[in-house]
């Protein structure tokens, strides 16, 4: 029973000592891998090593994040106004499948 | 004097049906008429390059298994990392979580603080409160991250967030919270999809009514301002307390800003005995919060015009009062069509007219939100009413016949109508379909809890995710009724949640 007990113990504290983000993303977000500007900043790294951090680099995320965000909101938009088109097919279908059951 | 009295009972419920059952359905379908319009009311052209120090807290009772992979993730920010500073606020934990606790403060010396609380299990709130408390004695913080220890932050949400409080009208910041169950299990999906309307939908259009309804607590910005001006602390008397930050601080005169292009995960309830444990509590939140606020409902705010806010009350009365709604309507219906089938069956047909053409919008605009919840939930979002109450909208509003039709194919079927019952009683069912629906789910939800295989899912399939939700909305009317012992039910999390690609 003890036995037991431990083996499930260590179990527990084997899974919360790994992490399935192993302070790197680039395994589990490629999408970042595209972006030259985030290559290796999403690394853990100590305090000092703030190299990717200067203010000409933080500004520069930051404008790259607004661009980023305004053609998301674009594209957004479009994807939008697809829903509607759909919606709108649809209404006509209802309407001519009732028109045509009334006739 | 007889007819005057049931024509007046008639006229009130054909009224009633309409405007119980519709009221919804319509204020959903216009809010989410307003998602193409949130293009040009994005709060991203007030945004600035804005890096404050930020004070992360995260209350944790028990989160071992998720707490290393949060806390990676955070020291992983595309941040400064001088400007980041975790403060794990142990609850009272009695698992592994105060050893973990330990290690990580060794391994982001400096970065990571512990405190420790002797007296838990008084709910997340006063955990946070103890925290803040320290935080605050020092200047050092300028804007507060306020976090679930299960919630993993990609890179650039932290200063995708913080760009937003360059613009001193804000006061705090909501990202979206995504269904980050590592398993990908049925019921992650269906939550998944609801995350999508709920978030990625719903809160881009209360961006453009601009006074938000909840700052998700999984994940909330604050800077240092507002949350001095709320207070310094979190609400303790009711079980939403991040509601209860975001009303005040929108009606404190401060903007509440959704950032749809800012992504975290998390993980979600994996069976349904936890998710209506949670519901249910969320569910008692908002009823508490709708007394506590009373004074503020239809009236106008600093930041948002009488109309917008109207609009905003509506929806969430209409969302509050949804399960008691939905019956009403459907006794209208059944009185209705007892007396006067003819007209039952127009409100019937016109009803479930309106209704498909609500679903098939709310659908297609939440899946245009999020592509990839789209990809992940295909099968499930359209699943969301159920089967039934599908096949049941659909039928009303495409052939009106429909008991003549179930009865005719079934004696064409079988070869004998005998066994059927008559036309009158199979029209009574799809009239009374959500009153069965409730129950039914609540069936599923009791059977999972006693580790009954295959039939909980196929009851929610049949009967729907939605009808779920409806039935947890009325435990918590009754819970509150009852005025219930306001306990907080911890969900029990795996620390399997991801980074879905």
């Amino acid at each position: 029973m003890k036995f037991k007990r431990d083996f499930r113990d260590k179990r527990v504290e084997d899974k919360a000592e790994s992490t399935n983000v192993q302070g790197d993303y680039r395994e589990q977000y490629p999408a970042y891998d595209a972006d030259e500007l985030h290559g290796e900043i999403g690394k853990f790294r100590p305090l000092g090593e703030v190299d990717f951090f200067s203010e000409e680099h933080l500004k520069e995320f930051y404008g790259k994040d607004l661009r980023i965000g305004m053609e998301g909101e674009r594209r957004f938009f479009y994807r939008e106004l697809i829903a509607i088109v759909i919606t709108i097919t649809f209404i006509a279908i209802l309407i001519f499948a009732n028109e045509v059951r009334l006739r | 004097m007889h007819s005057i009295w049931s024509t007046s009972l008639l006229v009130l419920c054909t009224f009633g049906t309409i405007s119980l059952g519709a009221t919804p359905g319509f204020l959903s379908f216009l809010q989410f008429l307003l998602l193409p319009i949130s293009r040009w009311s994005t709060h991203l052209i007030h945004t600035g390059p804005y890096y404050p120090n930020v004070a992360v807290v995260i209350p944790a009772w028990d989160e071992a298994l998720s707490l290393r992979t949060t806390i990676t993730a955070m020291m992983g920010q595309e941040y400064p990392p001088e400007r980041i500073r975790i403060y794990l606020v142990d609850d009272a934990s009695t698992d592994y979580t105060p050893e973990l606790m330990a290690k990580l403060v060794d391994e982001f010396s400096g970065r990571v603080f512990y405190l420790r609380r002797e007296k838990g299990g008084e709910g997340k709130a006063a955990a946070l409160n103890y925290g803040f408390a320290k935080i605050l004695e020092e200047s050092w913080a300028q804007g507060l991250l306020i976090m679930d220890a299960d919630v993993i932050f990609t890179p650039t949400t932290l200063r995708k967030m913080t760009r937003h409080l360059a613009d001193p009208t804000v006061g705090a910041v909501a990202c979206y919270i995504k269904e980050g169950s590592a398993s990908n299990h049925w019921l992650s999906r269906y939550i998944a999809f609801e995350y999508a309307i709920a978030q990625a939908g719903a809160r881009r259009t209360f961006n453009v009514i601009g006074y938000q309804l909840c700052l998700a607590g999984g994940a909330q910005l604050h800077s240092r301002e507002n949350f001095e001006a709320i207070g310094g602390r979190i609400d303790t008397s009711t079980l939403a307390e991040d509601t209860f930050t975001t009303i005040t601080t929108q009606q404190l005169g401060r903007q509440v800003v959704f950032d749809g292009t800012t992504e975290v995960w998390a993980e979600e309830p994996a069976s349904l005995g936890s998710l209506w444990r949670q519901r249910v509590r969320w569910a008692r939140g908002n009823v508490q919060i709708s007394l506590v606020f009373a004074h503020i409902w239809f009236r106008s705010t600093p930041n948002t015009s009488y109309i917008k806010k109207i609009f905003y009350d509506l929806i969430w009365f209409s969302l509050l009062f949804m399960p008691f709604l939905a019956t009403a309507s459907t006794v209208c219906l059944i009185f209705l069509y007892f007396e006067d089938q003819p007209e039952a069956w127009f409100l019937m047909h016109y009803s479930a007219y309106f209704c498909v053409v609500c679903w098939v919008y709310v659908l297609s605009a939440s899946l245009a939100a999020d592509p990839q919840t789209a990809r992940r939930s295909w099968v499930y979002a359209p699943m969301f009413p159920g089967v039934i109450s599908l096949l049941i909208i659909f039928s009303c509003a495409f052939r009106p016949e429909v008991g003549w039709l179930v009865y005719h194919t079934a004696s064409i079927t079988t070869g004998s109508t005998s066994w059927i019952p008559s036309t009158n009683a199979l029209m009574i069912f799809p009239y009374s379909w959500i009153l069965i629906a409730m129950p039914m789910s609540w069936v599923a939800k009791y059977l999972d809890d006693r580790k009954v295989k295959y039939l909980p899912r196929f009851i929610i399939f049949l009967c729907g995710y939605g009808a779920l939700l409806l039935a947890a909305s009325f435990a918590a009317w009754y819970f509150e009724s009852r005025k219930a012992e306001r306990t907080w039910d911890k969900t029990l999390k795996s620390g399997a949640a991801t980074v879905r690609v």
